[in-house]
């Protein structure tokens, strides 16, 4: 009943069964390889909130997009205090990625306590156009103990009035 | 989500509130998912699994996360925990992320779902028998938005361990599914005939011959159906029949070739000889790399020698010979290069990407010796799994190269007064250092392994083609020296005679 095999599992050979056993092992041992990656991964995002940004003085500044928009996002920088903190030139994924409601952590450092301003430079353009429009905005906020955590989320990037909030 | 704040560009002014307006605060767990989202949108899983350990997990201590969410939303994406890890082939962990709600939840549907996730797990992994064991734990309802899902899996899984009877009773009531319609009836057809019932089973299996419409998975499954039927009927010696079903197969599906190649020997079988030239001239102006396109190469002269003509027949078996010569040099280049590592250096190319995009990729490769049968191998399911491993090994290693150098250049400066940090940070950093180094020697042996492995596949696959074409080779030669023995005696005699 050869055509039946078309549709239900075929048995393999000798010569097939050892080298499919040979890959089973190796990809065993990939997996493995992957959670052992995983677990540093893990490992430095604990170290680091441990160490490099205790939690008191930690302070983490997210993007995110509400909507596809016929204006692209180039970079986003971002100053506090007046100081240059992060700056990131956004490739087509990570927007499609932040407009399906994904979450970019575009900072994380460490302020003291008090008043703070967040300086938000956005570069946006058009498709097909060379030209690109800068629109910045400032945000301020209070830093209490505990950290402190921002969200930026672009609403409409168009007409050079971006529609840009902030949520704490 | 509303606005707390709206600013004005291009001037700095302080920030305005619109009164009235609830915000709802950032929590960290929504944070964490959230980046997790993100970069799981982009295929980072490793980034994406991570971020959903610390948000649903509860880590201390190197010990595994516990998780006990089985789904989270993020924006209009619904995500069932183990489905990161099941996207980057890491089944093991998917497998125990999945009981670990088994064992925390006391939601009925919740552990039925858990059950259902792992035996489809187990049948990915190919565990048709521990596959069964487990889907059988099932007790009362599963969820409705996978009621469907759970009796087709549980049909395939009893259909794996032959009971046919079992897959019968459920694939009827998936008859009229939206999303199974056209595999429950084909399955359908394949259990009935397997428990003796042919007639019914053939007549399911031609309900699917007979799907039209746009949806290019149902046509390939009614060309699929209607290619079992036709080489069904050609194994029960009715090959009038047989042909009736092979024309019903698309001249441009991927199971056309076949299709064409069992509708010339039905004619043959028929003693049609000169109907059979029909499908098979036109397969043998086909790619000579497939089998059926080689054995209509052989098929049009053998036919013309048939219907006596060996002349003709001489001249194509001649032609079959110069095409059989040209794709055994391709193989023979193609097996230089892959044991040259031109193979391995290919797919190494930072073009080539574990994601969805990997095929279009794949095809879009200059045509060279050692890329033509690169698709052609990526329909073993081993093949597409080792090269995923390939791939995935690749961005480990240039990720923990990345890891290696930011672990020995980011944190000179950390200036730590409280001793005991100071020790723990010291420590640690020293852990992770160490952790890294020892990943970089694993994956870099298990990328190496790997890639042999790949180039095995690929020799494996070439020799096997290269055999084949050996016997089509010989034959083509024996063809040859017959039809044109037979061509010299049934010429005219010269007339030079006065």
């Amino acid at each position: 009943m050869l055509w039946l095999l078309m549709s239900v599992w075929v048995p393999l050979g000798a010569a097939e069964e050892a080298s499919h056993g040979q890959f089973m092992q190796l990809d065993g041992q990939v997996q493995n390889a992957k959670k052992d990656v995983l677990e540093i991964s893990s490992g430095l995002i604990q170290f680091e909130e441990s160490y490099i940004y205790p939690r008191d003085t930690r302070i983490s500044i997210f993007l995110t997009m509400n909507q596809e928009d016929e204006h692209s996002l180039d970079t986003v920088s971002i100053k506090i205090d007046g100081k240059q903190s992060a700056s990131h030139r956004y490739i087509p994924k990570e927007l499609v990625a932040m407009q399906r409601g994904g979450l970019h952590r575009i900072y994380t450092g460490n302020i003291g306590n008090g008043e703070h301003a967040l300086e938000v430079v956005v570069s946006t353009s058009q498709p097909d156009s060379k030209v690109s429009r800068r629109s910045n905005v400032i945000y301020k906020f209070s830093k209490n103990p505990g950290e402190k955590n921002i969200e930026i989320n672009l609403a409409t990037l168009g007409s050079g009035n971006p529609g840009i909030s902030f949520r704490e | 989500m509303k606005p707390g704040y709206i600013l004005l560009c291009g001037l700095c002014l302080p920030a305005l509130s619109i009164a009235g307006t609830e915000i709802p605060r950032l929590n960290e767990k929504d944070i964490y998912l959230r980046e997790a989202a993100y970069h799981a949108f982009q295929n980072n899983y490793i980034d994406a699994i991570s971020r959903l350990d610390i948000a649903t997990g509860k880590l201390s201590g190197g010990r595994e996360p516990h998780y006990d969410l089985l789904h989270f939303q993020v924006g209009s994406s619904k995500f069932s925990t183990g489905d990161f890890e099941v996207s980057y082939r890491m089944h093991q962990r998917a497998k125990e992320v999945l009981k670990s709600i088994l064992e925390k939840s006391e939601n009925k549907l919740i552990r039925n779902e858990s059950i259902y996730r792992l035996a489809r797990i187990l049948m990915q992994e190919g565990r048709a028998k521990d596959a069964l064991l487990i889907i059988e734990k099932i007790n009362g309802e599963v969820p409705e938005n996978i009621r469907d899902d759970e009796l087709f899996l549980r049909a395939r899984i009893y259909m794996a361990n032959d009971d046919f009877t079992g897959a019968v009773r459920l694939l009827q009531r998936l008859l009229d599914s939206d999303g199974y319609k056209g595999f429950a009836g084909y399955n359908l057809g394949v259990a009935l005939i397997n428990i003796g019932q042919e007639k019914q089973g053939l007549e399911h299996l031609d309900k699917i011959g007979k799907l039209s419409g746009d949806d290019e998975v149902m046509l390939s499954l009614m060309d699929k159906a209607n290619l079992a039927m036709g080489y069904r009927w050609m194994d029960a010696k009715q090959p009038a029949t047989a042909k009736k079903y092979l024309e019903r197969v698309r001249l441009s599906g991927p199971f056309s070739n076949k299709a064409m190649l069992g509708s010339g020997w039905a004619d043959i079988a028929l003693g049609k000889f000169e109907s059979a030239l029909a499908p098979w001239t036109v397969l043998a102006e086909r790619d000579v790399s497939d089998i059926s396109v080689q054995e209509s190469l052989l098929g049009v002269p053998y036919v013309y020698a048939k219907l006596n003509l060996p002349g003709k027949a001489t001249l194509l078996y001649g032609r079959a010979l110069e095409s059989f010569d040209k794709e055994m040099s391709r193989l023979d280049a193609s097996i230089n290069s892959v044991n040259e590592g031109k193979f391995l250096q290919i797919l190494s190319r930072d073009g080539i990407v574990h994601d969805e995009n990997l095929i279009t990729s794949l095809r879009a490769l200059p045509e060279g010796p050692a890329t033509w049968f690169l698709l052609e191998l990526m329909l073993s399911d081993d093949f597409g799994k080792a090269l995923g491993n390939y791939l995935d090994l690749r961005d480990l290693s240039k990720r923990l190269g990345g890891l290696d150098e930011h672990l020995n250049s980011s944190y000179s400066g950390v200036s730590l007064s409280d001793t005991r940090r100071r020790q723990g940070y010291d420590d640690q950093l020293r852990q992770l250092k160490k952790r890294v180094h020892d990943s970089i020697l694993s994956v870099n042996a298990l990328l190496s392994r790997q890639g042999g492995m790949l180039e095995m596949m690929a020799i494996d696959e070439l020799n096997q083609r290269r055999k084949l074409l050996l016997e089509n080779q010989s034959q083509a030669r024996i063809g040859m020296m017959e039809s044109y023995e037979r061509a010299g005696k049934i010429q005219p005699p010269s007339s030079g005679a006065k």
